[in-house]
């Protein structure tokens, strides 16, 4: 409903802007207008209404990476957003070509460049014995698995192997997909696809799509699966966080699960250590990304990055922009989105974190630059230094050499009671009313530890440095709510019953006051 | 007029001597003019809202084929099969669990507003059914999800658990009974969609049971008929027509949905007999889920999902306005 109503706001606010450039084309600025990614869009309003204070004007319609893509191609707006890039041709089974976007937007140059950044986080409703479960940990194989229906049992020994410091309750998984075509999924199909791709393979094979399939913003679903589908980041998060869902786990934003109360579980990457989806750590994954010829980014660097702080499952949507003056784009508007990108490549990354995304790293934001001196019109770029960028300025990421202390990101905030691998199953459960907030400023875990599994001093970000960098702290202990059901949907009861009050009551008082008419 | 009717019979003549000619004014003429156009705007409309659906979807109708029809899998963006075979079951099977508690609900609700209630009550009654129909759905939709669905799934595990060997009320057990298993389910969908069907169905069964005739009303009353009498040999037959026009405009609304079947379901698409058990889905719910991410193929597909979901709701509302018109003329009471 949220969507629903920021897409409706976005729209009247997008004609209205459109009426009145009409009305006046000689405006310091020209107004540039792009349409993509809901993921992004939060990021997206915010940045649009931090430049309109400068007189630049930007429309954004979130109607969806693929509804962006094809309004770019179609030359219906300047810029789009998505999380995936032009899909090359596909086909249906009997062999016919659906659509080729690749070969629609040649007629359209264009460049791709790096807009927000997040990590796909995986939430959970698990409780052994009565108590919620709070430091889970998974492989990257294991989570493909569970989202394929491959594995159906919290106690199957691929999650035992990753749970040593527990005995796992013999509950039965409840895998919770998006029901709507989302980013998230995009994000996360985009991960499978490539990097345990015999898993995902076997998802489109059960889903009747052949022997492999490529990302996809939209879930396959098959018969018989199990799955729970839901729709929005809101919908699947409150789905698992109801009390009767025991079992459930989704994938959505790290900022939803925290917002509920509930644990994510850490994610195994490439040095063997479990990480959270905190912003740091997205963001030092996201330092492994490289970029192709054609302007594609490969992510197998941030899947693989081998920072032992590195979030694998870290990704970030593209602003498709144009590298011609092909109608409707022109060299003034290329100005105008110039300066547009580079505000949210510096400055507007400071409220990555904030707005729930992580920021950009300095080497994306070198592409960024890169691209944005392909667009015609464009302003020249900042000095990569004094962009005010909080990775590039503010000691957000601190380099590898000086945080080797924080080597044991293991456990999830929260977990702080779990000492030593003790197999206990309370232990690491959070008693009710005794949440620990366990990162302490420049207390984290041992120089040189490498004890992934018993690092009970919560999370990667318990970097000193980070800590004590104004403006980007960070809060990383989940915080436990013992009744399994927040506050929001009580207002939304209470709202509902106030519209209906006003809409209702006028007219009984005024029926109670009026003389009764005889028949 | 009359005395032209008077000279015909006089001279026996059958032709009309004076052809009436009709003189309209200008105003006259405009007025005619805008009314007509009005008029047919509702058609233009229609046949526009028809005409684009299956231009858009005649595409996506050319790749399935037959199987639009016969497939229940939906997958037309990643190049897979696609088909209602499934959806269309599941909006069936919705409003059926809509129309199913909401009929016999909305005709006892009408006795009481038009039989039974006093003067004053009515008023109010009538007042706040007409105000019912007229929250937004979304309301309906929120409501049910933050308040009705945790509640109904534990009545859906006790018709689970007492009900199972009926094959409605079966639930899978690979999947455990634990409550989990409930909450989106086409029952759950089915009881929301039927408090919006309520004041629908409710209001056009007062009006009809309102205007059964004083004539045999008072003369059953006179025969010594008891109250329940009456309504039994008057007011239901009178109304029957009523009943079965309010009901299909339920059904109506209840197959278009959208906001509050997509709160609550969980989208599948293997068709099966389970109400009770998680997974439901709409044509509605459908296209409002995967419209934003869809491919030109997909768009394509939702569309024609659209235009079958067009055809049944024009066909459901054009049956229902034909027996509630009998209706109101008399012509389904036996007197």
């Amino acid at each position: 409903m949220n969507k629903l109503a920021r897409l409706a706001i976005a729209s009247a606010l997008a004609s209205s802007l459109a009426l009145s450039a009409n009305i006046a084309p000689a405006s310091a600025s020209d107004p540039v207008d792009g349409a993509g990614s809901t993921w992004s869009q939060i990021a997206v309003d915010q940045w649009r209404a931090d430049v309109a204070r400068q007189g630049l004007v930007v429309n954004y319609q979130g109607v969806g990476s693929t509804a962006g893509r094809v309004a770019y191609y179609q030359a219906q707006v300047d810029f789009a957003v998505s999380e995936i890039p032009f899909q090359s041709a596909q086909y249906d089974r009997q062999g016919n070509l659906l659509a080729d976007e690749t070969q629609l937007a040649a007629s359209r140059p264009y460049a791709y460049l790096p807009i927000v950044a997040g990590g796909t986080a995986f939430m959970y409703n698990l409780k052994a014995n009565g108590q919620r479960i709070t430091d889970l940990k998974l492989s990257p194989t294991t989570v493909a698995k569970i989202f394929t229906g491959q594995i159906n049992m919290w106690n199957d020994p691929a999650i035992v192997a990753d749970n040593p410091q527990r005995v796992m309750p013999a509950t039965r998984i409840k895998p919770v997909i998006r029901s709507d075509g989302s980013g998230t999924t995009a994000q996360f199909t985009a991960y499978m696809a490539e990097e345990t791709t015999s898993d995902w393979n076997v998802l489109c094979q059960r889903a009747n799509l052949g022997s492999s399939c490529p990302a996809t913003s939209l879930y396959p679903d098959f018969p018989n699966s199990g799955f729970a589908a839901q729709q929005f980041s809101d919908g699947v998060a409150n789905f698992v966080a109801a009390q009767y869902n025991d079992g459930a786990i989704t994938y959505v934003e790290y900022g939803y699960a925290k917002e509920r109360g509930f644990p994510v579980a850490s994610l195994k990457n490439a040095s063997g250590a479990y990480t959270q989806p905190t912003a740091v750590n997205v963001s030092v994954a996201l330092q492994g990304a490289r970029i192709n010829s054609d302007g594609t980014q490969v992510l197998r660097g941030v899947y693989r990055n081998t920072d032992a702080r590195a979030y694998p499952m870290s990704s970030y949507s593209y602003m498709i922009v144009p590298t011609s003056e092909v109608a409707p784009f022109t060299a003034s508007k290329g100005q105008s989105l110039s300066e547009y990108i580079f505000y949210f490549l510096c400055a507007g990354q400071q409220k990555a974190e904030q707005l729930g995304y992580a920021p950009l790293p300095r080497n994306l934001v070198e592409f960024g630059f890169a691209a944005v001196a392909r667009i015609p019109g464009a302003v020249a770029a900042p000095a990569i230094d004094s962009c005010s960028n909080p990775t590039i300025t503010g000691g957000f990421l601190v380099p590898k050499a000086t945080t080797a202390t924080t080597a044991a990101p293991g456990a999830s905030g929260g977990s702080g009671g779990a000492s030593g691998g003790a197999g206990g199953s309370s232990s690491g459960t959070t008693v009710p009313g005794a949440t620990t907030d366990s990162t302490v400023p420049g207390e984290a875990g041992e120089p040189g530890s490498n004890g992934a599994t018993d690092g009970g001093s919560g999370d990667a970000s318990g970097g000193g440095a980070a800590i004590a960098t104004p403006g980007v702290a960070m809060a990383t202990s989940v915080e436990i709510d013992t009744d399994g059901s927040g506050t929001s949907p009580i207002i939304y009861v209470l709202i509902t019953l106030l519209i209906i009050g006003i809409a209702v009551g006028p007219p009984i008082v005024a029926g109670r006051l009026r003389p009764s008419v005889k028949q | 007029m009359t005395s032209t009717t008077r000279e015909n019979a006089v001279n026996h003549v059958d032709e009309p001597r004076v052809t009436p000619v009709v003189r309209r004014s200008k105003v006259d003429r405009a007025y005619r003019a805008i009314a007509t156009m009005s008029g047919s705007i509702v058609f233009v409309v229609m046949a526009l809202i028809g005409g684009f659906l299956l231009y858009r979807g005649i595409d996506a109708l050319r790749i399935s084929g037959w199987g639009f029809i016969t497939e229940s899998q939906w997958a037309p963006d990643m190049g897979g099969a696609f088909g209602i075979a499934a959806v269309l079951p599941y909006t069936v099977s919705i409003a059926l669990v809509a129309l199913f508690l909401a009929v016999p609900i909305s005709v006892a609700t009408a006795l009481f507003i038009t039989e039974y209630a006093p003067r004053r009550l009515r008023r109010f009654l009538t007042a706040t059914i007409d105000l019912l129909a007229a929250v937004p759905s979304l309301i309906y939709g929120l409501w049910g999800l933050f308040y009705l669905q945790p509640r109904l799934i534990t009545l859906s595990k006790w018709l689970a658990d007492n009900l199972g060997f009926i094959p409605f009320f079966k639930v899978n057990e690979d999947f455990g009974t634990s409550l989990g298993v409930f909450p989106s389910s086409t029952f759950v969908a089915g009881v929301i969609v039927s408090l919006m069907v309520i004041p629908i169905c409710t209001s056009v069964m007062r009006e009809v049971f309102g205007q059964a005739p004083p004539g045999e009303r008072e003369g059953a009353m006179a025969l010594g008929g008891t109250r329940w009498g009456v309504v039994r040999d008057v007011v239901l037959p009178f109304g029957r027509g009523g009943i079965i026009g309010g009901s299909m405009l339920g059904l109506g609304r209840a197959l278009g949905e959208t906001i509050a079947v997509t709160l609550i379901i969980s989208p599948s698409f293997d068709a099966k007999w389970s109400i009770l058990e998680q997974g439901s889905n709409s044509i509605a719910a459908l296209i409002a889920l995967k419209f934003s991410e869809s491919t030109e193929t997909g768009i394509s597909a939702l569309m024609a999902a659209g235009l079958a979901l067009f055809v049944i709701t024009l066909l459901v509302n054009t049956a229902a306005s034909s027996v509630v018109n009998r209706s109101r003329s008399g012509s389904a009471t036996e007197i």
